[in-house]
């Protein structure tokens, strides 16, 4: 087995654009998706269509334009022209204020601002709504514009409380989830190409024609990946520490260890898809668009796991990343240590034999 | 030279069919990969878990715990006090509502108390959207509870919003178009690329080079035989999957927007090739794929709102034909929009395209005569 291990170190090491793409790819990567993903909504272009032009009107949009969420485009001249912005997708919302509404206002007569947004992305559109009422709720709460009628204080008033990150800035969720994702996706696909080069090239009939065991093959071959991969782990811990400044707040034992055994789940994983694919080229493309989807998607780091429906929760549920994102999170973020992560160390341990026994099964000792 | 090109591509197509599990994947990420994304609520507000802290226990109190319903969030639960951390650090709950003692006293009173909502920001997509959700969910609650024994007053400004081209916010619209579009990036770049390497790893790229075949007729070769698969998927899937399957409804031009698809193939597949150029085994392809192809998606907005992303990456993203790709497909298929509104944005990703698609084939002319 070690000759497999031994064997396969120094393929790696002889292949240094292979190991610097494995290493500075990882740290590439994690730029571009540590600065890139986000899910805060904001620089959002709005253009308005003043059909009243009064000092009310004005001080209706001065509202919006004094959020921190939105910036305004040039007005829109026309009902015409409001469609055709829209639909070119150069702003995102409009707002119509009706002739009559600095009038209306000020005789307290009850009046109607109307907002379109652009629905294309459902959950940019539903973010804009919230910002929009937000806004919609502090106009009415301004005692200049309630003029007569006494400023009355709402009935009862509601705290958020952003618990973790109080700022709600999506990086202190986002860098340890990318993290998990890139120690997804990276050593899934080294290790099945891996074996997979071996059948397409021929130097698989070793295998078949000497007395190791398929286990002794797998795992010999999988032990370097491992090992890559925990070194991919440290410069990502370290990137995500110095250069994302998000604190690792939590236990760094219970990471590393998180880490330890998710990487030896994520290159059984790509050890799997290399027992039913025969080309390079089928394994790369397989493994790519297996774990892509789970790994952005279904994995928690959009949405919790648990609030997944259909088909989505049961590819979630059978991905390691799902397990591994609480602990990444839990560490970085929410500041956890082992008591209350124990749950998902040990949810993720039993992928290990889960996938390798897979493999076993799929692999076939001699050629068919 | 136009029949050389033609039977080569030819060629290619014939070797594409006859892998079955690559066939296999390809048809997995146009129809069963595009279906779980649309169904699986990823981006919504959607089975919320969440509990209540009921220190009030009064009428007021029940009445907003029942106005939590599913879809959006499920059934509440009763939770303790001491609780709360626990259950949120474990990531039971992603919300948690403390109704304070006295509650509905005080708001009766007029002495406008709070309440508190705490919410777990780890969980980004729905801690947003759904803290806005929740705490209109309360504020209407406890006017509806106290304006039928007290009566309010009207607000005198009413706020209308409406979603323009989708009007009830259906995600599935949005996550199964950009399901395909995201697996048209990643097949073109691989299929392309593997194409050329697969041959220089086997030697048959030298049986090429000698036969009386220019570089070039060998790459156009290649990229129209990935194109046309591509096309032929992209066009089933939106057919089949997203408008018959999910009841997806289109709102403009089929084939309009397969045009668009071309014209973003020529790029996608040009990069194929370009990767295949620099890389000199398939590992180092797939290392390289991954590089170039997951932040192409990420990136071009099928995930997460671009506006947000800080000024460099905007900038480059402007520079990436994915962006525009996006942006078409979706003023083309959401919003309707026809070729008056969209060709610049066709143009653009042509011109991009064509450059790389340059670019591509004066590297692999360079390489090939290297290797011969």
């Amino acid at each position: 087995m070690f000759a497999y291990t031994i064997r396969e170190s120094l393929e790696l090491m002889r292949d240094p654009i292979r190991l610097g793409f494995a290493l500075l790819g990882t740290a590439f990567l994690m730029l571009i998706f540590g600065f890139g993903i986000t899910t805060d909504v904001n620089s959002l272009t709005f253009a308005a269509l003043d059909r009243d032009k009064t000092y009310e009107s004005r001080a209706y949009l001065e509202e919006l334009r004094g959020s921190r969420y939105f910036s305004e485009a040039p007005p829109l001249k026309d009902a015409k022209d409001l469609q055709d912005r829209m639909k070119s997708g150069q702003v995102t919302a409009t707002i119509e204020i009706p002739v009559g509404f600095g009038r209306d206002v000020k005789r307290g007569r009850p009046t109607e601002v109307s907002a379109w947004i652009d629905g294309a992305m459902p959950f940019r559109a539903e973010t804009i709504r919230g910002y929009l009422e937000g806004v919609h709720q502090q106009y009415l709460s301004d005692p200049a514009i309630r003029g007569k009628g006494e400023a009355s204080a709402p009935l009862a008033k509601t705290e958020i409380r952003y618990r973790y990150n109080q700022d709600f800035d999506s990086i202190f969720a986002m860098v340890p989830s990318t993290i998990a994702m890139q120690l997804a996706l990276i050593p899934a696909i080294l290790m099945a190409l891996a074996i997979v080069r071996e059948k397409e090239l021929g130097s698989i009939t070793n295998l078949y024609v000497t007395p190791v065991t398929r286990l002794e093959f797998l795992l010999g071959k999988q032990l370097p990946y491992v090992a890559v991969a925990m070194i991919n782990f440290a410069m990502l811990l370290l990137m995500a520490i110095f250069i994302f400044k998000v604190p690792l707040k939590g236990s760094f034992l219970v990471l590393t260890l998180g880490a330890l055994i998710y990487v030896t789940t994520t290159t059984a994983y790509g050890m799997v898809i290399s027992t039913f694919t025969r080309t390079q080229i089928a394994a790369l493309f397989g493994t790519a668009i297996l774990t892509v989807l789970p790994a952005t998607m279904f994995s928690g780091m959009m949405t919790p796991v648990s609030s997944l429906t259909g088909m989505g929760a049961i590819m979630g549920r059978l991905f390691p990343m799902a397990y591994f994102v609480p602990i990444s999170v839990g560490t970085f973020t929410k500041g956890l240590g082992f008591a209350d992560l124990a749950g998902y160390l040990g949810s993720l341990a039993l992928f290990i034999p889960g996938l390798t026994l897979l493999s076993l099964v799929l692999l076939p000792k001699q050629e068919r | 030279m136009l029949s050389n090109i033609f039977w080569l591509g030819t060629k290619e197509l014939r070797s594409f069919f006859s892998d079955w599990v690559l066939l296999g994947l390809v048809v997995y990420s146009f129809s069963l990969a595009v279906i779980a994304q649309a169904r699986s609520n990823a981006q919504e507000l959607h089975n919320a878990s969440l509990a209540i802290v009921d220190e009030d226990n009064s009428q007021l109190s029940q009445h907003i715990a029942r106005a939590f319903l599913p879809p959006y969030f499920k059934a509440p639960q009763y939770v303790g006090e001491r609780d709360i951390n626990r259950l949120m650090n474990t990531g039971k709950f992603t919300f948690v509502i403390d109704i304070p003692p006295n509650f509905e006293r005080h708001v009766r009173a007029g002495r406008s108390p709070a309440l508190q909502i705490n919410v777990d920001a780890t969980a980004t997509v729905q801690a947003g959207i759904g803290s806005a959700y929740a705490s209109e969910i309360i504020a209407t609650e406890v006017n509806d509870y106290i304006s039928r024994t007290q009566g309010t007053p009207i607000a005198p400004v009413n706020l209308v919003v409406r979603i323009a081209f989708n009007p009830n916010v259906t995600t599935a619209w949005f996550t199964s178009v950009m399901g395909i579009i995201n697996s048209v990036t990643m097949l073109a770049i691989i299929l392309a690329g593997a194409a050329v390497v697969r041959e220089r790893e086997h030697g048959t790229m030298d049986h090429l080079l000698v036969m009386p075949i220019t570089p070039f007729e060998i790459a156009m070769s290649k990229i129209w035989a990935n194109a046309l698969v591509i096309t032929v998927a992209v066009g089933l899937s939106l057919a089949i999957v997203v408008r018959g399957l999910l009841g997806v409804p289109i709102a403009g031009s089929v084939p309009l927007f397969l045009g668009g698809v071309g014209i973003y193939l020529f790029f996608a597949t040009a990069i194929g090739i370009f990767l295949a150029t620099i890389a000199r085994t398939m590992p180092q392809l797939g290392l390289l794929y991954i590089l170039v192809a997951v932040p192409l998606n990420l990136l071009s907005g099928t995930n997460t709102p671009l506006e947000s992303m800080p000024p460099l990456l905007r900038a480059i993203r402007q520079a990436s034909p994915s962006t525009h790709f996006v942006a078409f497909a979706q003023a083309i298929l959401y919003r309707g929009a026809g070729f008056d509104i969209v060709w610049p944005r066709f143009l653009l990703v042509g011109v991009i395209g064509a450059a790389f698609l340059g670019l591509a084939l004066l590297r692999f002319r360079s390489v090939a005569v290297e290797a011969s």
